[in-house]
């Protein structure tokens, strides 16, 4: 039983069909139609580009071809020792193995914008809802500039409405890209007409119907008919919670994708993995740790424990930003030096790295994927800068991507 | 096996470069190389391949 048809989920399912599974296979979703694919949602939804049938991540009938039942239901509670797990509906399932693939929920949001006109973005609904809206033109204010909360920004700018951007920290995305690779983000965004507020909280929204206007701690207000918000997630675990594991900060998993239940595993943005080392893996609460842990946990559930695999993320984050696509490797530390390395930032096409003790430890490329393999293979080994830096600007080095913004 | 990608959906992620590198490379200028055709050898590497695939563009046929 799989809950949570989520990427995570139903990639964890095929990859069980592919490795041979015969037995029955149950997933499980809270969500209403097929399961979706999430990255889009705050992209080429929002810009028209892509509709929300093409987001489907399986079809109908490949579904009945794997014999998977996708069930609609909300797990509200499990028992480990039966090996049940419940739903919403009423319904009760028995496991042999439960995989949890529940995956995340957004953070909630301040209590002053729990208005009408405030909106999240998680759930193809939720991005459907914004849409609609967007068509509306009204003043946009995205509230959090993570990667949600820039590209709903974008999306908006895409659509001629006017946006501010306002976040609590004063150095948003450096977290998630490194110094320079944020304020380039940021850059962009004040460049195609954003109006970017860091470092700033919203103390008040007057009034007590639809949003209108938002009161900010320095006292200026911001006149916005829409409100997006995306201060980040929560592991939406609630339904675990009460079987002697702290399940708040995600499902603690060993690198293998084993739960402390028995028969129980875990994946993508639900868990907490540990790295085959035993440390705390770094939060990785993207898509691309989201499907690597599908296989390897999927691996893992069909074969004796001596042949099970475990788990060892680089780390791959993208985010598209207008026509620039900002791809992230590895995790760095906050002590960590942020170098630019090639290219230019003003040229917007650049690779930035983290270096710790004179390795590359982390890297953005900026509307460059062709450097991609290289950062990945320093990023994996370790590698010193200097080495780094000749790569990527000597003979041989990766030429301009002539296919990579014209493929947008 | 035989592979096809959609060159308007490619992004060039590269995750299938890192996944099945004996398939699936970088050309000098940049783009995304591939053959038409695997050896059924590399099979399980391409079908990861394809589920790791963010813009999912890879196409595998047996």
């Amino acid at each position: 039983v799989i809950v949570g048809a989520s990427l995570a989920g139903v990639r964890t399912a095929q990859a069980l069909r592919r490795g041979g599974h015969r037995g029955p296979l149950v997933l499980a979703g809270a969500e209403p139609g097929l399961p979706y694919d999430r990255p889009p949602l705050s992209k080429q939804l929002l810009t028209g580009a892509r509709d929300a049938a093409s987001l489907a991540l399986v079809g109908a009938e490949q579904l009945g071809e794997l014999d998977i039942e996708l069930v609609a239901g909300t797990a509200t509670g499990f028992d480990p020792a039966g090996r049940t797990v419940r739903f919403d509906s009423g319904r009760e399932e028995r496991y042999d193995a439960l995989v949890v693939a529940t995956g995340s929920r957004p953070r909630p949001r301040p209590p002053a914008l729990d208005r009408p006109g405030v909106f999240e973005l998680r759930t193809l609904a939720d991005a459907e809802a914004i849409r609609r809206e967007l068509r509306l033109a009204p003043a946009v204010a995205v509230v959090g500039a993570g990667f949600i909360g820039t590209e709903v920004a974008a999306a908006a700018r895409h659509h001629r409405l006017p946006v501010t951007l306002v976040d609590l920290a004063p150095d948003p995305l450096r977290r998630q890209l490194g110094a320079t690779a944020a304020d380039a983000v940021l850059e962009l965004h004040r460049d195609r007409g954003v109006a970017v507020r860091l470092g700033r909280r919203i103390d008040r929204v007057p009034g007590t119907g639809r949003v209108g206007t938002l009161e900010l701690d320095d006292g200026s207000t911001v006149h916005a008919d829409l409100v997006v918000v995306g201060v980040g997630v929560r592991p939406a675990t609630g339904w675990l919670a009460g079987h002697g594991v702290s399940v708040e900060g995600g499902v603690p998993c060993t690198a293998t994708g084993r739960a402390p239940w028995d028969g129980v595993w875990a994946v993508g943005d639900a868990t907490a993995w540990r790295t085959p080392q035993g440390a705390d893996a770094p939060a990785a609460e993207h898509w691309t740790s989201a499907v690597e842990q599908a296989a390897v946990v999927a691996h893992n559930l069909l074969r004796v424990p001596g042949e099970w695999r475990t788990h060892q993320p680089v780390g791959y984050v993208w985010t598209d930003q207008y026509e620039h696509t900002v791809q992230r490797v590895g995790w760095a530390g906050p002590d960590d030096a942020d170098v630019l390395l090639a290219g230019s930032v003003p040229g917007r096409r650049f690779v930035s790295v983290a270096v710790r003790d004179g390795r590359v430890v982390a890297g953005t490329a900026f509307g460059f994927p062709a450097a991609l393999p290289r950062l990945r293979a320093a990023v994996r080994a370790g590698s010193g800068v200097d080495g780094l830096r000749g790569e990527l600007a000597g003979p041989g080095a990766p030429a301009s991507p002539a296919g990579a913004t014209a493929m947008r | 096996v035989r592979i096809t990608v959609d060159r308007s959906a490619c992004e060039l992620h590269g995750q299938c470069v890192e996944r099945e590198p004996r398939v699936f490379r970088f050309a000098a200028d940049g783009s995304l190389e591939h053959p038409a055709e695997a050896d059924e050898s590399l099979r399980d590497g391409v079908a990861d391949a394809q589920f790791l695939c963010p813009t999912q563009a890879i196409e595998v046929a047996p």
